[in-house]
Order: structure tokens, then sequence, then C-alpha cells
């Protein structure tokens, strides 16, 4: 398989590190985009300055407090975005608040996940991302256009 | 000649004024007008009591205008007999005025101090200005009141913006610190040397208690907000939720958690599964060292509704700490000895308030029967909802619990 394209959006330094770290433990061949607040997240998927060689990511991991524009925001703008809203999201958050499933959801989130603890299940939480959505999910072409 | 002449065979009175043209006039003009007043007074009298209900007396108005009527009618007789003679019918028409007369007369007499109790109007202004400061002061006081709400409502928010940080910004350095001490402590375990384990042990410890402390501190600032929709259920059911959310301890300790038949319940089962939770987990975990826990559930009936007991044969409760244990950040032992953030009884016992009952707990130490027995009561009927968790219908959560 091709290698896979992630786009984390996140703000908190040691999360991206350990995102990282365990993501380099499972079988995955992937490059990560990082972005470090909404703006930055919606300039790269747009492809805008300063990202104009930004990638297309495969799936997009987006926790949901960050800085600038916050991740429901992100999510709102992707979700209405016909080039963008096909590429799957997954909200990664510390939030248990049904409030905020409930709204990301309504947003067309593909997938609302807590971030564990305990450094092992956020392992074992990544190996099943990977196994889902790289190895059974079919996703869609990079482009709109159908080869 | 008609009829009434033939009864009396008399003159008319005419006769009397020698028919002479200006007496008579005289005396049917003024007839006619005294008439026309008596019979216009009952007419208003009669239209007034129908325009205004509840008037005070209406009776002897009635009798009043009847009696009027009446009068009005034997001054018309009195210009009728000038011509015509019919002096008996004038004469009835006479009994008939005297005896209403004589009835609204009657009537008076006992309304006189039932009048004089009546308040002037003078007083009734006095009672009803001094009913209008009445409505002015608690005016003043509703509008307190809307203010100290409004506060309430205020604080109340900030308290859960609290939790919510709480559950997201505490957590996020936490979970910092346990990925990477564990991180450190399986890539680079050989340079660690024992000593260095021990200390990411000990980091990974502290992580863990101070992640249980979030849990539960976010738990119990929850139990008002969180949505308890009454749902009937049967109690084994949420009694098995409970269990299956402790698999992991309960496997590991060896646990024999046992019930009796239990009852179909109507009541807020999400959060009569976190009392079972945490009732259960406190039965397991306050073990001496080595012995197999065992926890047995039971209920039964009260006059009230059902009272549900959770029973233990762990290390038991000192008899002169068993009214502390149910405040906040109660611990009885060391953090080395049995792990715990001292919320578990405080959130108990908020729960089964809000569920609408109370909690005891018996305890005895030492020797075979020792342990704990924790009594819950809930109602028949589902407690009333506390308005705040149904203005938040939308805050329904999970809780991880120690």
């Amino acid at each position: 398989m091709t290698q896979a394209n992630i786009l984390l959006v996140e703000d908190n330094p040691a999360d991206v590190r350990l995102t990282q770290e365990v993501l380099r433990e499972t079988q995955l061949d992937f490059v990560m985009q990082l972005a470090r607040d909404g703006e930055q997240a919606m300039q790269i998927l747009r492809k805008q300055a300063p990202f104009e060689d930004a990638q297309t990511p495969d799936l997009v991991l987006l926790d949901l407090n960050l800085p600038r524009k916050d991740g429901r925001e992100v999510l709102a703008e992707v979700k209405s975005d016909p080039d963008l809203r096909r590429i799957p999201v997954l909200v990664l958050s510390t939030s248990k608040a049904e409030r905020d499933i409930l709204t990301c959801y309504e947003l067309h989130a593909n997938c609302y996940l807590t971030k564990p603890v305990d450094l092992d299940q956020f392992g074992q939480l990544v190996q099943t991302l990977q196994q889902f959505w790289f190895g059974m999910a079919m996703l869609p072409p990079k482009s709109r256009k159908a080869h | 000649m008609n009829m009434f002449d033939t009864v009396t065979g008399l003159m008319p009175h005419g006769v009397c004024f020698f028919y002479r043209q200006d007496l008579i006039l005289l005396h049917v003009i003024s007839d006619a007008l005294i008439a026309l007043a008596y019979f216009s007074i009952p007419v208003t009298l009669l239209h007034f009591l129908r325009k205004r209900a509840s008037i005070p007396f209406a009776h002897v108005l009635v009798l009043f205008a009847a009696f009027i009527m009446l009068c009005g009618f034997t001054h018309i007789m009195g210009i009728w007999t000038i011509w015509k003679p019919y002096y008996y019918l004038e004469g009835g028409v006479k009994v008939l005025t005297a005896a209403v007369s004589l009835l609204t007369a009657a009537a008076l007499v006992p309304l006189v101090p039932k009048a004089l109790a009546m308040r002037t109007p003078e007083e009734l202004e006095a009672v009803n200005t001094q009913l209008r400061e009445q409505i002015d002061r608690r005016d003043e006081a509703e509008q307190v009141t809307q203010q100290t709400l409004q506060q309430l409502e205020t604080s109340n928010r900030e308290l859960e913006q609290f939790a919510y940080v709480a559950s997201h910004d505490l957590q996020a350095p936490l979970r910092s610190v346990k990925g990477f001490s564990s991180l450190l402590g399986k890539k680079y375990a050989e340079q660690l040397g024992d000593e260095g384990q021990e200390y990411i042990d000990l980091i990974e410890e502290s992580a863990g208690n101070m992640q249980r402390l979030i849990d539960d501190l976010l738990a119990l600032s929850r139990v008002d907000q969180v949505a308890a929709e009454p749902t009937d259920a049967d109690v084994t059911e949420t009694l098995d939720a409970a269990l299956a959310q402790l698999d992991a301890d309960i496997k590991s300790s060896g646990a024999q958690v046992t019930h009796d038949e239990l009852p179909t319940l109507t009541t807020g089962h999400n959060l009569l599964l976190q009392v079972f939770q945490n009732l259960v987990s406190n039965g397991i975990k306050f073990q001496p060292p080595g012995q197999t826990p065992k926890v047995h559930i039971s209920s039964a009936r009260t006059r009230e509704g059902w009272e549900f007991s959770v029973r233990d044969n762990g290390i038991g409760i000192p008899q002169d700490k068993l009214q502390s244990v149910f405040e906040i950040f109660t611990r009885l032992h060391g953090q080395g000895e049995y792990e715990g953030s001292g919320i578990g009884l405080a959130l108990i016992q908020r729960i089964v308030k809000r569920l609408g009952g109370s909690v005891s707990i018996e305890s005895t130490q030492g020797g075979k029967g020792s342990g704990t027995t924790v009594r819950f009561s809930l109602p028949e009927r589902p407690a009333s909802q506390p308005e705040s968790a149904q203005e938040r219908p939308g805050l329904t959560t999970s809780f991880g619990t120690a």
C-alpha cells in the first residue's frame, strides 16, 4: 500500500510527540503533517500560503480545544467545503462531555475518540485506527474527479 | 255600568271634586307624576342590580323596588277612581303595598348592624394602600430572589465550566507525564537501572492517583447536572452493567460478587450504576492482604420503596470514623496502603440524595465478622428532578471511577 498521509491538528507539543511515537510503533508507513492550530489546519487543507506545497491528507486527526480557530470550527469548515468534506476527520479529544460528542457528530465528524491517559491504551487505539482506516476502510480518491 | 260599579255601588271620586276641572287636573297630574317617578325608580334599581354582580343586601333592594312599584300603582288607582269607583281594587292594591312595605321595613332592621360593619370608602382606600405597599414589598423581594437566582445560575455555569476545564486541561499535562515516563521506562530501561525504574514507577503511580482524583471530582461536580431520566428497569441489569465495568478488578482480585433477587424499579439507572460500581469497588479494594473479597448485594421492600444493601468482608471502618466517611476527601488509609481519592462515598451520598433516598453505613472490625455494609434507600416514585438537570439535558456523561 502507498504511504499514508495523516494531518494531525494538535497544539500540545507533548501530545504531538506521543502520537508520533505511538504511530511509529504500528506497521503503518506514514507521513505526518502537523498543524498547531485551526487556522494552520485550514491553510494546509486548502494549500494556502505558507503551505502551498502541502499534500491532501488521507485522514485528519483533530483535537477540539485549539488556539485561534477551535476544532469545532475546523470541522464545520471542512465538512461544508465540497473539496474537503470527503476527507475522513477523526476527532481526538480528552473531553467525554456528551455536548462535545453530539456537536462533533452533528458537524459530520467521521468518528469521535477520547484520548486515553494510559500510553498502552493509546497505543492500542492508534493500532486499531491504523487497522481500520488503512486496512479495512476504503478511502476516497484524493481528487474529486474519479480516475 | 260595569262589574266594579256593581260591587261597590258607590260614586266615583270625581263626584267629591264636583268634577271641577282644576281640582281634577291638579290631582291627576300630580298622581301621574308621582307614579311615573315611582315606576322609574325600580326600573333603575333592577337595571343596576342586573349590571353589577355581588351587591350587598340585594334582596332588600328587590323588596324596595317592589314596594315603590306598588306605591306607584296606588297613585294610578287614585287617578282611576276619580272616574270609576273601583274602591275594592284600590284597597287591594293598598293591602299589597302595605304588606310589601312592612316586609321591606322588617328586612331593613337586621341590616343596620351589618351595614354599619361595612367598610366606608375611606377605610377601603386605606386597606387598598396597605395592600399596594405589601405588593410593592413582594415585588422587591421577588426581584432580589431573581437576582440571587441569576447569580446562582452564573456560578453553576462557572462550576460546569470548571468541571470541563478539569476534564480537559488538567488531563492533558497528566497524559504527557504518564506517557513520557512510560516511554522512558520502555526505551531506556537499561540505562535507567533499578533506581531509575523505581522513580518511573513512582511518577506513574502519582499520575494514576491524580487521574483518579480528577475523574472522581468530575463525577462529583456533575451529579446534579447529569441527566437522570427515571426509567423502568431491572436493578439486576444495572448491577450487571456496573460489574462489567469492574471486570478487570474482579478478575485480578478473584472477588466473589453475589446478589439476591433484585426488583424492577423506576429511577435514574445511570446514576444507580455509579453507586453500585463505587460500592462494589470499595468492597473489593479495602481487603486485608491475601483474602478473597466477597461482596453481596441484597434488597428489601420498605414502606417508602426499597432498601438496598452492599455488604463486604473487608477490613471495616472504626466506629468513630463512621460519621465522617461520607465527607469529601476523607481517607482512612495512607496512599501506599489502599488507593482511593476519598470521594467515592461522598459521590454515593450525593447521587442517592438526588435519587430521593438516603445512605447509612455500619461496620465491624477484626475477627471473622469483619466487614462493612452500606445501605441506601430509593423511593417507590422517582424524586422530582432539580431544575438544573432539566435545563441541561445534554450533559449525560459517563465517568471513570476509582
